[in-house]
């Protein structure tokens, strides 16, 4: 496992970072009808695998119909989220001019309001990665993920806290942005409060209607298998995408960085703040594709507005640059990656012992 | 572009709110291509090679189209390489019930134009603007001039066609410039015309390349239709051409009998020169906030419109999070990451890492 230490001159840094915007333009220049044809067609694989997944859970006896259901149902789920989802809001297929396909107007079938969404994670985290007091993704709030977090008894419960989120996993999200701690201590008026939800809570209210009282509704008497399916699927989307996302930042082997490094940062040195903070996880077109591609977390954290299908091909030539520069890219299995995280969440639910994170890393070593 | 507010229905409200919508137009789409409840799509569902250079495409629109006069144009938006792209061309056949005819012209560097003379397939779904263009006839118009240079004939052609569907074509006289024979277009269906219509007058002319002495122009269109100045008269074809045309009207003092119309192609976009010694002062209009700047080409959008009291959104002021992302309503501005250009109106563009390189106009 890496050490995840880098040792370059400025110049070098800057040469890294210019070779890493060559590439970005390169493949930029060769966007087209391809790129739009694959998001199409996931879209519509989704589509069919919603109505497919749905007609299987209302008109299907059995249980076998009952599991393809609910397989098919959180697959169109999957896609939604994390291939077409994410993927279109970072404006990956803005350049198209497609109306069904703008990250301004685009809104994805999970409770989370686009419009949080995209402040929290395309801003705040995108930008902010892995700065602590910045990048509130860490740990979102919840979990003690490295060594610099402090303690907090709290912490204790954290495996519990986990599991929990995991199952959860799209109202952590969707709450993200509120900021709720910070109303709670007062540093937010709660009278502002009502307002910053009330989108959130109007578009949950639909889509609980729709999932646990419409279908079921239609299906009269298969009600309790449709609402009993939605909610399986739902909570397989759920915990799926926590794994994928989980896996982004928090395996071992992941940099953490501190305020300062934020000072007078390069191109150059963002870049390279992107790569040491993410991890990849190696897998089958099928699994790239399911993890909307955040397989590629570090190509994604590189060129987040890139068309993610780009990031296997790009990914080549991002580990090449890395080698050549002494970068470290963090990659493994997916249950080489996620052990270390579960390993980790349990670890760190203790006070101060030392992991085998990096050490905080200095900017002044750049 | 209609305002027209539109009730919605409780069905679609519903499946809005539920997000069934997406799935919901996936299905009716696999049964009926150009189903839309808000847009004006068109299937392509014939292609007509009228010459080497240029290609007719029948058009089958959805039940929005609302219909066009013999004479007006339709914007139409192609996808080209997956980039939605708008032209305006001209209805080259009289109204039909369910079809639309335009006739695109290839140019050697054109991007749409290309498109569809060289790729544009049966099947292709396009969307529509809504009609316009003066390039119209009153409903009693008289003796009739109609003056077309190259491919400037389309409009014309959608009014020969009518009127001779309505038996009014006599007396008609149509003047089509054009560069060789080949670019004579609809040359045939012309001439069978005036078989059908002894009185209908084609005069078809070719200046075979670029001779200036046998362009058309006053004397000769004086010699050709002595009697011009006293008809309804349409003029249509380039810049030049038409307003060598308007010129004549002018002379003869009958400036009021005639409409035209050129088919100006869009300038094309500045080439990005050397971003640190690129010196303009373009004008930048921010439509929603009314501010007005000149920016320089080299500095992003975003500094210049704060600089200028703006407040546009942003976040990460670097190209990434597309915070800052609105649409260019009309321009050229250049990405100073990838250098791509963007020179088609409403488009997409990042304000934190855009630079003018020309005049825009933003909706910010
Ligand atoms: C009201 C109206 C009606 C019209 N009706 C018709 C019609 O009926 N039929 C028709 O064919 N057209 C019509 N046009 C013109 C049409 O809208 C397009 O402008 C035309 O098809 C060219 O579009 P394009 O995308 O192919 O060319 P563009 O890519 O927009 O290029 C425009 C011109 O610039 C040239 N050019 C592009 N790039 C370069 C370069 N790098 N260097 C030098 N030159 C370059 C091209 O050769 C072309 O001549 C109409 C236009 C208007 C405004
Ligand atoms: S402000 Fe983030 S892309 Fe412009």
């Amino acid at each position: 496992m890496s050490t995840n230490e880098v040792s370059l001159t400025p110049a070098q840094v800057e040469a890294f970072g210019r070779a890493l915007d060559a590439l970005k333009a390169e493949v930029i220049a060769d966007l087209g009808e391809r790129d739009l044809a694959h998001i199409r067609g996931v879209i519509a694989k989704s589509h069919a695998a919603e109505i497919a997944g749905r007609a299987m859970l209302h008109f299907g006896l059995g249980p076998v119909s009952f599991l393809g259901g609910v397989a098919a149902l959180a697959s169109a789920k999957i896609l939604n989220n994390m291939e077409i989802g994410h993927n279109v809001m970072h404006g990956q297929y803005d350049w198209s001019g497609d109306p069904a396909l703008q990250s301004s107007t685009y809104d994805w079938d999970t409770v989370c309001p686009a419009a949080n969404w995209k402040n929290y994670h395309n801003y705040e985290h995108h930008t902010f990665t892995n700065v602590l007091g910045r990048d509130r993704d860490i740990g979102y709030a919840y979990l003690r993920v490295c060594e610099e977090q402090s303690w907090a008894p709290r912490h204790l419960a954290q495996p519990v806290v986990a599991a929990n989120l995991a199952l959860n996993f799209q109202w952590g999200i969707a709450t993200h942005d509120f900021r709720f701690e910070e109303y709670l201590d007062g540093r937010l008026p709660m009278r502002d409060l009502p307002r910053a939800v009330a989108p959130f809570l109007r578009k949950a209210a639909w889509l609980l209607a729709k999932d646990y009282v419409f279908f079921p509704a239609l299906a009269l008497a298969n009600a309790p298998r449709v609402f009993l399916g939605n909610l399986l699927a739902n909570g397989a989307r759920n915990v799926w995408a926590f794994a994928i996302i989980f896996c982004g930042h928090f395996p071992d082997g992941v940099a953490y960085f501190p305020e300062e490094s934020l000072a007078g940062e390069t191109r150059g040195a963002w870049y390279l703040r992107q790569i040491r903070g993410s991890a990849n996880i190696e897998g089958g077109p099928l699994f790239h594709l399911f993890s909307g591609h955040l397989s590629h977390q570090i190509e994604h954290h590189l060129f987040p507005d890139v068309p993610a299908v780009r990031y296997p091909a790009m990914a080549v030539r991002v580990r090449a640059l890395c080698e050549e520069f002494g970068v470290p890219y963090n990659t493994g299995s997916f249950w080489q990656q996620f052990g270390t995280v579960v390993k980790r969440i349990f670890r760190l639910s203790l006070p101060a012992r030392r992991v085998s994170s990096a050490p905080l890393a200095a900017a002044a070593s750049l | 572009m209609s305002n027209t507010l539109v009730a919605e229905s409780p069905l679609s409200f519903f499946s809005r709110r539920m997000m069934l919508e997406r799935p919901f137009e996936t299905l009716v789409r696999q049964l009926a291509p150009t189903w839309s409840r808000t847009e004006t799509l068109a299937e392509v569902v014939e292609l007509r090679r009228e010459s080497p250079r240029a290609t007719t495409v029948v058009l089958a629109p959805n039940g929005r189209w609302s219909g066009f006069e013999p004479g007006q144009f339709v914007p139409v938006t192609f996808e080209v390489n997956g980039v939605r792209t708008t032209r305006c061309y001209s209805l080259s056949e009289a109204p039909r019930r369910g079809r639309l005819h335009i006739t695109v012209a290839r140019h050697p560097q054109g991007k749409v134009s290309r498109h569809v003379h060289d790729h544009l397939a049966l099947g292709t779904v396009v969307t529509l603007g809504e009609a316009a263009g003066a390039l119209v006839l009153p409903r009693e118009p008289g003796p009739v001039l109609l003056v077309a240079g190259g491919s400037g004939v389309t409009p014309m052609r959608a009014h020969v066609r009518a009127l001779a569907e309505r038996r009014a074509l006599e007396g008609v006289v149509l003047l089509h410039d054009a560069r060789t024979e080949e670019d004579l277009l609809f040359a045939r269906d012309f001439r069978a015309l005036t078989l059908a219509h002894p009185g209908f007058a084609y005069l078809p002319r070719t200046t075979s390349g670029d001779d200036p002495t046998l362009r058309l122009d006053a004397a000769r269109l004086a010699t050709l239709v002595p009697d011009f100045a006293s008809r309804t008269a349409l003029a249509c074809g380039p810049g030049g051409f038409v307003a060598m045309i308007e010129a004549a009207f002018a002379e003869a003092g009958a400036g009021a009998r005639l409409r035209t119309e050129s088919f100006t192609a869009p300038m094309a976009a500045a080439p990005p020169a050397n971003a640190e010694t690129r010196t303009i002062a373009a004008p930048v209009a921010l439509l929603r906030s009314q501010v007005h700047f000149n920016a320089d080409g080299r500095t992003s959008l975003l500094v210049q419109a704060e600089a200028a009291g703006a407040r546009p959104k942003s976040g990460c002021r670097m190209g990434i999070c597309h915070t800052c992302t609105c649409t260019k309503r009309s321009g050229t501005v250049v990405n100073l990451l990838t250098g791509r250009v963007s020179s088609e109106p409403n488009e997409a563009v990042q304000l934190c890492v855009s630079a003018a390189l020309g005049p825009v106009e933003l909706d910010a």
